[in-house]
């Protein structure tokens, strides 16, 4: 099922080393990302954090498997009591001083056989919140 | 036992097995040819594929088909989809972060959101 690849593609007007600092040094991941304790764009670095809704948090597992500088960056993700895993890739791709990004979110349909309880009120349920409720509130237009 | 998609799905012989039926239904024997497991265990995976409404058997003959019914499969599709906009969102956090925008950290974390 191959289909169920999620591919998410952005244009950002940033040079290409900007982008791949803003998702591989901790301080700037915890501005837009997960607050990360620690973060090392380094083969076999391991990681974990909670996220979830008010009522339920799930612990991420995840373990950089590749990186090329500037280029590429994946990792695992998987979830604390789910036997699914599945793999996070970003890929930088410089367009004329801007960066083309490329995600993409491998074998997340493995995290359904934790079953409806875990695919109804995973912490990706609690997104809907964030997505429609608080994120509008925090994007608003701030003075630069 | 639990007897939905989720669980249909959760094993991949029987995700082999839908790919297979999807284009074209098949008898057992044909279905079972294509995998190196026994044929009762083959039959068990389909036992379990029709309990979860993914594949009714027809019979034709002498021969049992199997017939893939995918609709519920958009149960799925609608998880995979909320990731897909999981993601769409953090690349706008991201997109705001580049822009030298001040996100509120902790953003996942908070509890003091009000809904």
């Amino acid at each position: 099922m191959n289909s169920q690849t999620i591919v998410v593609e952005r244009l950002f007007n940033a040079p290409v080393s900007k982008v791949w600092k803003a998702i591989t040094d901790v301080e700037e991941m915890r501005n837009w990302y997960f607050n990360l304790e620690l973060f090392k764009a380094e083969t076999g670095f391991k990681f974990q954090f909670l996220a979830g809704t008010d009522s339920k948090k799930y612990l991420h597992f995840c373990e950089v498997t590749e990186v090329i500088k500037e280029r590429k960056l994946t990792y695992s993700w998987r979830y604390d009591g789910n036997p699914g895993n599945s793999f996070v890739t970003f890929e930088l791709f410089e367009q004329g001083g801007k960066t083309l990004l490329r995600l993409t979110h491998e074998g997340v349909e493995s995290f359904v056989s934790g079953g409806p309880d875990f695919a109804k009120t995973s912490f990706i349920g609690g997104w809907t919140y964030f997505i429609d409720t608080a994120l509008p509130g925090y994007l608003e237009p701030v003075a630069q | 036992m639990r007897r939905d998609v989720f669980q249909a799905i959760a094993d991949p012989t029987r995700r082999a097995i839908l790919e297979l039926v999807a284009n074209q239904s098949l008898n057992l024997n044909a279905v079972a040819a294509n995998f190196g497991i026994s044929r009762p265990a083959i039959s068990k995976h389909i036992k379990i594929l029709t309990e979860c409404g993914l594949i009714v058997i027809k019979q034709q003959g002498r021969d049992r088909y199997c017939e893939a019914q995918l609709q519920r499969l958009g149960e799925v599709s609608r998880f995979v989809e909320r990731y897909k906009t999981f993601w769409n969102d953090q690349l706008d956090a991201l997109d705001q972060h580049l822009s030298g925008k001040k996100i509120k950290s902790n953003l996942h974390q908070s509890k003091k959101l009000k809904r």
